[in-house]
């Protein structure tokens, strides 16, 4: 039945691939997508300043709302003695606060890679500065914050955020199903950042050979996925 | 005394009479937690049947309820 499932599958992948082979070079689709591509990518740049003051803000609102609502679900929760904490709220809070260092630092390098309109408007370049280190700012005062909650409710937490060695401290402080549940949402969070460095080291590839553009990202991607690999390797074999 | 169903890995059932005992104790989940070296979203869990605890803390609960293992998680065969 496996073995069906995967040959079965094997096929259905071979003709997909086949229609996008015929589609690509029927209505020239490389092309097509590439020029979508850019003009996303000029509409991205051209309006830059307000995408990246209303992107910060937007998430800075998200984390902060879903800090304080989450953490009155988490009061509510306790009220009754035997209940399950409601942490959802919360949990997503940290995870938004996590992601949006990268969304920052994206947005930033896309405002400032356009040297010349940064040195010409030097008033919505430092406004730009100063919202990035301002967020920076945030975020680590956000994540106190949260931390400082989960204390409240599970004492026996690291919450040392300013700590070099804070995560490696805090899964040290976690008990077995915490651990659990966090090693099992790292497998699947790895295994999904694999699958999507996959897909785009082939999507990315395959245009620069098209166009003969810089192959920059796929050796960055390539490394990343590296690099988990060799991490994922090294824990693996690792006896304790 | 409640028994309730927990999730066990695969097929395997068991009787969870956790909450009964932690009772009988005077333990809310968690002081019972922090006697055991547990959160008390893990007793909860527990309790529930939602989370199989490994041999260590199985026995760790044992003796803080002066029970043995077996009285408070029970193996209950499957009948076909």
């Amino acid at each position: 039945m496996k073995n069906k499932k995967f040959w079965l599958s094997l096929i259905a992948l071979s003709v997909l691939g086949l229609a996008i082979g015929i589609l690509v070079s029927t209505f020239s689709l490389d092309k097509l997508v590439f020029d979508f591509l850019k003009n996303i990518g000029e509409l991205l740049s051209k309006n830059i300043f307000l995408i990246f003051v209303g992107s910060i803000l937007a998430i800075d609102l998200a984390i902060y709302i879903l800090f304080r609502v989450g953490k009155k679900d988490l009061e509510k929760s306790y009220k009754n003695e035997d209940s399950i904490e409601d942490d959802k709220k919360l949990s997503i809070s940290i995870a938004i606060n996590s992601a949006s260092i990268l969304v920052a630092m994206v947005l930033f390098f896309t405002y400032v890679v356009d040297m010349e309109k940064t040195i010409s408007n030097l008033l919505e370049s430092i406004a730009v500065l100063i919202l990035f280190v301002g967020h920076f700012f945030f975020f680590s005062y956000m994540q106190k914050l949260q931390v400082e909650l989960l204390k409240v409710y599970n004492p026996s937490k690291y919450d040392q955020v300013l700590d070099m060695k804070f995560h490696q401290k805090f899964m040290d402080s976690l008990d077995e199903r915490e651990l659990f549940e966090s090693y099992r949402a790292g497998f699947w969070a790895y295994r999904s950042m694999m699958i999507t460095i996959f897909g785009l080291i082939l999507v990315l590839g395959i245009f620069s050979m098209g166009m003969g553009s810089s192959l920059g990202a796929v050796y960055a991607l390539g490394l990343t996925g590296l690099v988990g690999t060799l991490v994922y390797l090294l824990e693996a074999i690792r006896k304790k | 005394m409640t028994k309730i169903l927990v999730k066990g890995g695969g097929e395997m059932p068991l009787e969870n009479k956790l909450k009964d005992f932690r009772k009988e104790k005077g333990l809310n989940q968690e002081d019972l937690g922090v006697l055991v070296g547990v959160s008390r979203q893990t007793i909860s869990l527990i309790e529930r049947g939602d989370y199989n605890p490994s041999i260590i803390v199985c026995l760790k609960l044992a003796k803080v309820l002066g029970r043995k293992v077996e009285e408070i998680f029970t193996y209950v065969e499957e009948d076909f």
